[in-house]
This record gives C-alpha cells, sequence and structure tokens, in this order.
C-alpha cells in the first residue's frame, strides 16, 4: 500500500473514482515548489558570494598558462611560437586595470582609449598587434579552446605575423559581479623588419626614384573593418624613442582566484538535475500512456517536455565564460 | 443521419489532428531555432539568457494559441505552462546571468 502512494508520486494512475491521474509530482502544488527550491538556491547561493565567498572553493590559472596553451596551439598548425614580451604584458595588465576601472567590456574603452594606445603606452613600438579578450572562465585551457573556437580570435591566435605576446590575467568587480579578466596582446616590434640599404649612384645619371619597398619600413597592412578581436593598421613611421623597459614583474605571472568556477558547477549541477527529474517524470507520463492504449495523452505534456529538453540542452552546452 | 454525422465526425477528427501535427512540428521548430540559436551565442552568456527568454514566450504564447484552438483552455492548464516556463527562466537566470 506505502509503496503504491510512493509509485504514485511519479507514473500516472487510476483513482477509485475510476479516472485517470497525472503523477502527484507533477500536480501544480509540486510544480510550485520546484520553481520555489530554484528561488531560494538562488538566492542562497548569492548570499554565501557575498558573505563567505570561500565556501564556493578557488580555482587558480596563470597568464603563463594561457602563453604556454597559445603556442601548443601555434605548434599544432606548424606555426612558430610568439615569444613572451614585458612590455606586452605591461599593456596587457593596464587594459585590464582600465576595465575594471571604468567598467567596461570591450576592446576601446568609453573614454576612446584603444588597445593600441596601452601598447605604445608601454613602449613597445608595433608594426602588428592584436588582442584577444575572455572573461570568467575557470581554467587555462577553457580560454584558448574558446578563443580557437571563434574565428576572429582563432585568427589573431595563429596569425603568422604575430612574433611576441603579452598576456595579464586580472580579477576584479566588473559591472556589479566578481570576475576574472584574461587580455591577451600579440605584437610584432617594428625592431624585426630589415633595415634600409643605402642607394649607390655609380654615374651622373638623375636620381633614380626609390622604389616603394626601399621608401616603406612599414609593411602596409589594409584598414580592418571592425570585428570582434581587432587587428591595428601599422604604426607611424617609426621615430627614434628612448624607452625605459618596465618592470618585468608585472602581469607575467599573475595568478589570480576564480569564484565562477564551482559556483556554476554547482548552479549547473543543481538546474539540470531538478530540470532532469522533472523531465523524466513527463517522459513517464507518455511512455505510460503510450502502453495503455486505451488512455489519451494529457494536453501539453509533448510541449512541456520540448521545453524542458530545450533548457537542459542549453545547461548542459552551457559554458562558464565569454571571449571579445 | 447517421451516416452523415459520423463522416462530419470523422472528418472533424482528422482536421483536430492535422492541427496538433502541424502545431507540435511548428513548436519544435521554434525550439530548434532556440537550440541553434543558443550554440552560437555560447561564448555570450547573456544573450543566451535573452534567447531562453524569446523561446520561452513562444512556448507560452503557443500554449495559450493551441489550447485556445482546441477549445479546452482552462485556467489549470495555463498555470501549468506557466510554472514550467518560469522553471526555465530560473534556471537560464542561475546559469547564464548570476
Amino acid at each position: 500500500m506505502i509503496h503504491k502512494k510512493v509509485i504514485h508520486h511519479f507514473i500516472p494512475h487510476q483513482k477509485e473514482d475510476g479516472l485517470h491521474h497525472r503523477a502527484k509530482a507533477l500536480n501544480l502544488s509540486y510544480l510550485a515548489s520546484y520553481l520555489l527550491i530554484l528561488v531560494l538556491f538562488g538566492a542562497g547561493l548569492y548570499l554565501i558570494k557575498l558573505k563567505a565567498p570561500q565556501i564556493l572553493g578557488q580555482v587558480m590559472f596563470s597568464a603563463d598558462q594561457i602563453i604556454a596553451l597559445t603556442n601548443a596551439k601555434r605548434a599544432q598548425s606548424g606555426l612558430g611560437v610568439l615569444s613572451s614580451n614585458g612590455q606586452l604584458a605591461q599593456a596587457a595588465s593596464a587594459k585590464a586595470q582600465d576595465m575594471y576601472a571604468a567598467d567596461y567590456w570591450a576592446h576601446n574603452s568609453p573614454s576612446g582609449k584603444t588597445p593600441w594606445n596601452f601598447i605604445t603606452t608601454a613602449g613597445y613600438r608595433y608594426l602588428y598587434a592584436g588582442e584577444n579578450l575572455a572573461r570568467d572562465f575557470s581554467d587555462a585551457s577553457s580560454v584558448v579552446d574558446a578563443w580557437m573556437a571563434s574565428p576572429s580570435h582563432r585568427s589573431n591566435m595563429l596569425d603568422t605575423n604575430f612574433k611576441e605576446i603579452g598576456v595579464a590575467v586580472a580579477s576584479g568587480d566588473l559591472e556589479g559581479r566578481e570576475v576574472i579578466l584574461v587580455v591577451q596582446m600579440f605584437g610584432t616590434p617594428v625592431s624585426q623588419i630589415p633595415t634600409q640599404q643605402p642607394l649607390v649612384q655609380a654615374s651622373p645619371v638623375p636620381s633614380p626614384q626609390p622604389s616603394p619597398a626601399q621608401v616603406a619600413q612599414v609593411k602596409e597592412k589594409p584598414p580592418s573593418a571592425p570585428s570582434p578581436s581587432p587587428k591595428v593598421s601599422p604604426s607611424p613611421t617609426p621615430v627614434s624613442v628612448a624607452v625605459e623597459l618596465p618592470s618585468l614583474e608585472t602581469a607575467q605571472n599573475t595568478q589570480s582566484t576564480v569564484l565562477a568556477s564551482r559556483q556554476f558547477s554547482l548552479v549547473k549541477g543543481v538546474s539540470f538535475g531538478l530540470v532532469g527529474f522533472v523531465f523524466l517524470l513527463f517522459a513517464l507520463e507518455i511512455i505510460y500512456t503510450l502502453r495503455k492504449n486505451h488512455l489519451r495523452l494529457r494536453s501539453g505534456v509533448l510541449a512541456h517536455l520540448a521545453i524542458l529538453a530545450f533548457i537542459l540542452l542549453a545547461i548542459w552546452y552551457a559554458v562558464a565564460g565569454a571571449v571579445l | 443521419m447517421p451516416g452523415f454525422s459520423r463522416l462530419a465526425l470523422d472528418v472533424e477528427q482528422l482536421k483536430m489532428k492535422h492541427l496538433d501535427i502541424l502545431a507540435h512540428i511548428f513548436l519544435i521548430l521554434g525550439l530548434g531555432v532556440g537550440v541553434v540559436a543558443v550554440y552560437r551565442l555560447r561564448f555570450d552568456s547573456t544573450d543566451q539568457f535573452l534567447v531562453i527568454l524569446v523561446i520561452t514566450f513562444f512556448y507560452l504564447l503557443w500554449g495559450t494559441t493551441y489550447h485556445h484552438i482546441k477549445g479546452e483552455i482552462e485556467k489549470k492548464l495555463f498555470v501549468e505552462y506557466l510554472l514550467i516556463a518560469l522553471i526555465v527562466v530560473i534556471c537560464a537566470f542561475l546559469v547564464f546571468v548570476i
């Protein structure tokens, strides 16, 4: 008798009135309680995040890991490795700090600062430069995989024009949330282009016009249309600038704690579990109804099953993090 | 004439069956578009949440319209759709926003 009562919670059944009833766990009151559980869980998690974030645990990854993984991807594609550059790392760190200070998530700051401003301010004179951004990832490999999965970011990662790299991994408060930002700067310094050979005149003939190849010290790149991961047009004709190399103790070996990963896994697990449970109940109802030929499927069950399957798929493929 | 009324009933049932099939195909197509959109936006969680919100609203609208056409719309059924829609939205909010 007791086991029947328990079973009636999960499968459709016939009562003394002769009518068939849905599983009790699919009654409106039960559905309302599942909703309440989710709301309370979300509120509880938010409180823990505010008052005792250490409960959620910590994960760390470093700029060096990002650089190593980037070079591994380049090696897999038969490309040369990128050298770690302190100035690019400083530019990346400055960009990350600026994003926190001015509270924005974009390549260009609200005040109009471009990634190239940060690079030149760090004293790096570039021939080519590029930037990739990422936020809220739980580990270095997820960051790199996300960039590789996006065509424009992948293009930066595997660009043969880039020779050096600088990465910053920084935690802070952005748009009201505790986040981890990863700024990846690519560059090729001007010093890497071959120096111009002097022209020699053998006989008194009108001075030959220098060929375009001899005059141009900076290879022109066509101006790029706005893209998610912008590349820059080359810097103006290089001038001699006394640059004091910044200290290399800046962002190169930054390690940052990430609260997002544990929190994300917990939320994903609970949401998936609860929605999965309701999905199974509806699926059981359909199976039970199909087996009992004299029964008619309740209205709306297929639609409920479809929307629950949709959200289950979305949760399953949910990725903690975003790239720009 | 019993034969004629039976034929009319059969035609009516056939129409309802076609409506059922077409309506559910439309729902599945809509959800399919949602799945593709959520996958394409997999590195922008805010946009993913917005897509889920739109799809949930589509599901509610579909349910209301479908059951109204079938003549079986009632308060309990609407509340059931609403509760499931809210469960979906809250889950999406917890996973994609918070």
